[in-house]
């Protein structure tokens, strides 16, 4: 069986259309309702994310009290470590003092100084100077040319006593005090003989029989580090 | 026909106006104020963070000003920023004279000048006993002005009655003030 359509063709084309512009009208107005969605989601977002900030104000100007406070401390400490350099730099690190004193405790009443000798050594100078190794020329002034050397730096103190005692025995004593003491190290008797000396008397000058000594050592106020000791090592193989 | 055509040109302009409407009047301030925000954001929790952390930091750091305060002292006087050597050497002799020093010999050597610093070498005589050199010494030990021993000589006397001569070899500094710590 077959179906007649009675339907002219111009109305279903105009019927089509009407259909087309109703879905566009329809799309348009979900594409602005979509729009309008969105603005509003994004609308309290922002909102809500400068609501949190405006909260965090005073955390935020707290933290910033506390940044401040720290830029400043740490721009003092640094200024002091500047200044305690410079200062670590310029002292000899020697309570004089305390080393007489500690001399005076450990020199028995048999002994008696003639001369104490406390001489400072650039720790970076280490090993001295050997005096014209291998040199025809040499320098009358170690200062030649007027180039001083400044007076700063880590330095240890070398002391020298020199003096008369009793005997040898006392002479030995005092070594073995000084190695004891925790004030000096690297103890080193020089010399040590037998003499006569004079000594003051009321009337003459009295001879005694008395043993002369010198001793060194070191100011025990230092440590050497490893690119000290390093620089020792390799100095020591030159020289060998 | 000529009406549907003009519709379909009716839906075209309302759907650009909509989507130039959209972008310009929407999105795009919209999108401008959350970077905005969201950047100020990003700052702040970042100050807040870094904050925490200093915060954290702060005693141990108070702790190594106090330390360093301690350790460093009165640095102005010290090392001053002026020579103020003649009243340095006045100084040592009031010293040397409140301890029955006699024989006194304080004389000043070339400057040596550094980076930073300007050194002057002081070479001090004197005799008298053991007990007022020690003395002298606590006392030079204690003045303000920092003092570099660099070599000290005690002799006794031939007949060792106990008056020693002393020398010394010491320095004074003092800051240039373009370089004032």
């Amino acid at each position: 069986m077959k179906e007649i359509d009675f339907l002219p063709s111009w109305y279903k084309s105009d019927r089509r259309q009407q259909i087309s512009y109703r879905t566009q009208y329809i799309t348009l107005g979900g594409v602005f309702v979509a729009m309008l969605l969105s603005n509003f989601v994004a609308t309290v977002s922002i909102s809500r994310a400068t609501k949190k900030l405006v909260e965090d104000e005073q955390n935020a100007q707290t933290a910033a009290a506390i940044s401040k406070e720290f830029n400043d401390v740490k721009s003092t400490v640094t200024g002091l470590e500047k200044k305690l350099n410079i200062l670590e730099t310029i002292d000899s690190k020697i309570d004089v003092a305390s080393v007489l004193g500690e001399l005076s405790f450990l020199i028995d009443k048999k002994i008696v100084l003639r001369k104490v000798e406390l001489l400072a050594e650039k720790l970076a100078d280490w090993p001295p100077e050997q005096p014209n190794r291998g040199s025809v020329i040499k320098a009358a002034n170690s200062n030649f040319a007027g180039k001083k050397t400044p007076p700063l730096g880590d330095v240890r103190f070398k002391v020298v006593l020199n003096g008369v005692a009793a005997d040898a025995s006392e002479v030995a004593e005092l070594t073995c005090r000084l190695e004891e003491s925790e004030y000096f190290r690297h103890v080193y008797p020089s010399f040590s003989r037998s003499v006569i000396i004079e000594a003051a008397s009321n009337t003459v000058g009295e001879r005694l029989q008395a043993t002369e000594f010198e001793i060194s050592c070191y100011l025990a106020n230092y440590e050497q580090t490893g690119a000290v000791l390093a620089k020792q090592s390799q100095s020591k193989s030159w020289w060998r | 026909m000529l009406f549907g055509k003009r519709q379909q040109v009716v839906i075209l302009i309302l759907a650009g106006m909509l989507v130039a409407d959209f972008a310009l009047f929407g999105y795009l301030p919209l999108r401008r104020r959350m970077i905005a925000v969201t950047q100020k954001r990003t700052l702040q929790t970042v100050g807040i963070a870094k904050a925490s952390a200093q915060n954290a930091q702060l005693p141990s750091l108070k702790e190594q000003l106090a330390k360093l305060n301690r350790s460093v002292g009165d640095y102005e006087r010290q090392v001053p920023t002026q020579r103020d050597l003649g009243v340095f050497l006045h100084r040592i002799a009031d010293l040397m004279d409140e301890h029955n020093l006699r024989e006194q010999l304080i004389q000043p050597g070339k400057e040596i000048e550094t980076d930073d610093l300007s050194c002057i070498p002081i070479s001090m005589r004197c005799k008298g006993r053991l007990t007022e050199i020690f003395e002298f010494f606590n006392s030079l030990q204690s003045l303000d002005r920092l003092v570099r021993v660099e070599q000290i000589k005690l002799v006794n006397d031939r007949f060792f009655t106990g008056e020693t001569s002393m020398e010394t070899s010491a320095v004074v500094y003092y800051r240039y003030k373009a370089q004032e710590g």
